[in-house]
């Protein structure tokens, strides 16, 4: 690779000089690779446009050359071969590449899709239609491998029920025993400094035991759940749908509704009324031992005050959430895990649109169950 | 296979130079005081069983996993304790192409091949835009799957793009892990040569 007499071969430059007539001629020499020209190509660019008149090109003294530095001359040419080039014959093959090559001349365009708000607002009520139906064909296809189940019990996958139960609930006492209790606590703490001003402290115990078990119990156990379990739910079938793990079940004849949706709901439904009940207890401990500190309310007067405060149809209401509550949450999450499509984003945004839906539709269903309900377990 | 490498002598001009290298799985040991050197110009080709640790070489020699005892230099750089700046050098210099591709799947196939000479920063827009068409072309993907995203593509097309993608750089140095799988015979002869 040692250049004909060029002093710094390792860097890419040109002059305008007069050959043996009088004409004027463009010596390019030095290294022309893209490691060379790189951290000199504007000046480079440049001083070609300034050049860009010349008929008359000698690429002989060039040391190095690849396909970027023949680019760049070439778009300098007006992407055609210069009239009058002397070039060494082991760089012709590059020329010989450009000139077979594409035409460059119609640019590749990034589509950029104009959004208009009509179109947006069309396209939303679109989607949400979209999945209302989906929703509802999943809804159809588990119920259908539920009633076969039961019908045939040996079908029913009761180890893929018992690993979800495991993962959805046991694993879950935790992080809902932390929040729970922190929330009750908070929630006396509030509560105490209003009632202490009324003088009406003992109702501390209605307060706390109507709101924990009629509706902080149930909706904070299914946030959290929604955001633990939903999230990984969708995840795991989403990589699943890319790695074509369902296609392969579905090519088997194993129906992927009966393996992999009916169980995670079934589990979740069972799973959450329970976590609804541990979060519940864990709260009024919080509230109780706030309470204790805040109003000196004995733990002993807390408890056996806590069944004539709260009639036990507000618990029966509160599991009943929780049952709905999973429910919806898996079936959710299983919706938008067979939606992903097989690359990276989509998998980001499936399972961030699984978890803000689960949590939307639990609050309008709580709202629902508050007004269907009004009536029951108020003393 | 191993003895072949074993046999070979370091020389001074190694592009890749293994010494010594040894590579353990708790107590399975993959390679066993491993020499190899790899000179300008030269094809190498990696040849063994499955499981017999030829991808496991290959992340070593890119830097990607290191050995348990012995040393990695490439371009006379030792990858494990080279100048971090001075590795970052020899990233720009080698170009990989991915058993799968390992396109971004954010980003259409032109910004896939695009993108590592947009991290040059000093190159303007055009001079990119018609690289990337030639090296498309080099490889035979046709203009107009230029704006396709990766996950619409064929598994074959997806390999030759993740090539013009290594070969974006002009590498002096090329590793191709399992280059022909999965491409049609026509396509494998082509991509020999």
């Amino acid at each position: 690779m040692a250049s004909s007499a060029v002093p710094n071969a390792q860097f890419p430059s040109l002059n305008l000089e007069r050959n043996a007539d009088g004409l004027p001629v463009v010596q390019v020499t030095g290294a022309w690779n893209l490691r060379a020209i790189q951290p000199v190509a504007r000046a480079l660019r440049q001083q070609l446009a300034g050049y860009a008149a010349s008929a008359q090109w000698d690429l002989s003294g060039i040391s190095r050359l690849d396909h970027a530095g023949a680019m760049m001359l070439w778009q300098a040419w007006g992407k055609r071969r210069a009239d009058h080039l002397r070039v060494r014959s082991e760089h012709e093959v590059f020329f010989t590449h450009l000139q077979a090559g594409p035409a460059l001349s119609d640019r590749y365009i990034k589509r950029i899709e104009r959004r208009r708000p009509l179109w947006v607002a069309g396209r939303a009520i679109v989607t949400l239609g979209e999945h209302i139906i989906q929703v509802l064909v999943l809804l159809g296809q588990v119920s259908l491998a539920f009633v076969d189940a039961v019908r045939h019990p040996s079908r029913m996958p009761w180890k893929e029920i018992s690993a979800n139960i495991y993962r959805t609930g046991a694993q879950a006492l935790a992080i809902t025993a932390l929040v729970g209790f922190l929330i009750g606590v908070v929630l006396s703490y509030l509560s105490s400094q209003q009632l202490k001003a009324y003088g009406a402290g003992i109702f501390i115990v209605n307060l706390l035991g109507i709101a924990v078990v009629r509706e902080l119990g149930p909706v904070l156990a299914a946030i959290l759940v929604a955001g633990r379990s939903g999230s990984a739910m969708t995840a795991q079938l989403g990589v699943m749908r890319v790695t074509e793990e369902i296609d392969a079940m579905s090519v088997m004849g194993i129906p992927y509704t009966l393996r992999l949706v009916l169980p995670r709901i079934i589990a979740l439904a069972i799973s959450l009324p329970l976590i609804v009940l541990w979060t519940n207890a864990i709260a009024l401990v919080g509230g109780m031992v706030a309470a204790r500190y805040e109003l000196d309310i004995s733990l002993t007067y807390f408890i056996s005050e806590l069944p004539n405060a709260v009639p036990v149809a507000n618990l029966w209401l509160g599991l009943g959430k929780g049952v709905a509550f999973g429910t919806l949450i898996a079936l959710l999450a299983c919706h938008f895990g067979l939606r992903i499509e097989p690359n990276t984003e989509s998998l980001g945004v499936g399972t961030t649109n699984s978890v803000v839906a689960a949590i939307t539709v639990v609050i309008i269903v709580d709202a629902i169950f508050a007004i269907l309900f009004s009536s029951v377990g108020v003393p | 296979m191993m003895d072949k490498l074993n046999n070979m002598t370091p020389a001074a001009d190694c592009i890749i130079e293994i010494r010594n290298l040894w590579t353990q799985f708790g107590t399975q040991v993959v390679h066993r005081d491993l020499n190899l050197c790899v000179h300008r110009g030269e094809v190498l080709s990696l040849v063994g069983g499955s499981g017999s640790g030829k991808s496991t070489l290959l992340r070593e020699m890119l830097g990607l996993e290191y050995p348990t005892r012995g040393e990695v230099r490439v371009f006379g750089v030792s990858l494990r304790d080279g100048d971090p700046l001075e590795l970052k050098g020899i990233r720009n210099r080698w170009g990989m192409l991915f058993q799968e591709g390992a396109l971004f799947s954010a980003l259409t196939v032109f910004e896939n091949v695009a993108l590592p000479l947009r991290e040059l920063k000093t190159l303007d827009e055009e001079l990119i835009h018609d690289l990337v068409m030639l090296k498309l072309d080099m490889v035979g993907i046709e203009r107009g799957h230029a704006s396709k995203m990766p996950s619409s593509l064929s598994g074959g097309m997806v390999k030759r793009i993740g090539l013009a993608r290594a070969l974006s750089l002009e590498p002096e140095l090329l590793f191709l892990d399992e280059p022909t799988a999965g491409l049609d015979p026509d396509r494998s002869e082509s991509f020999a040569r």
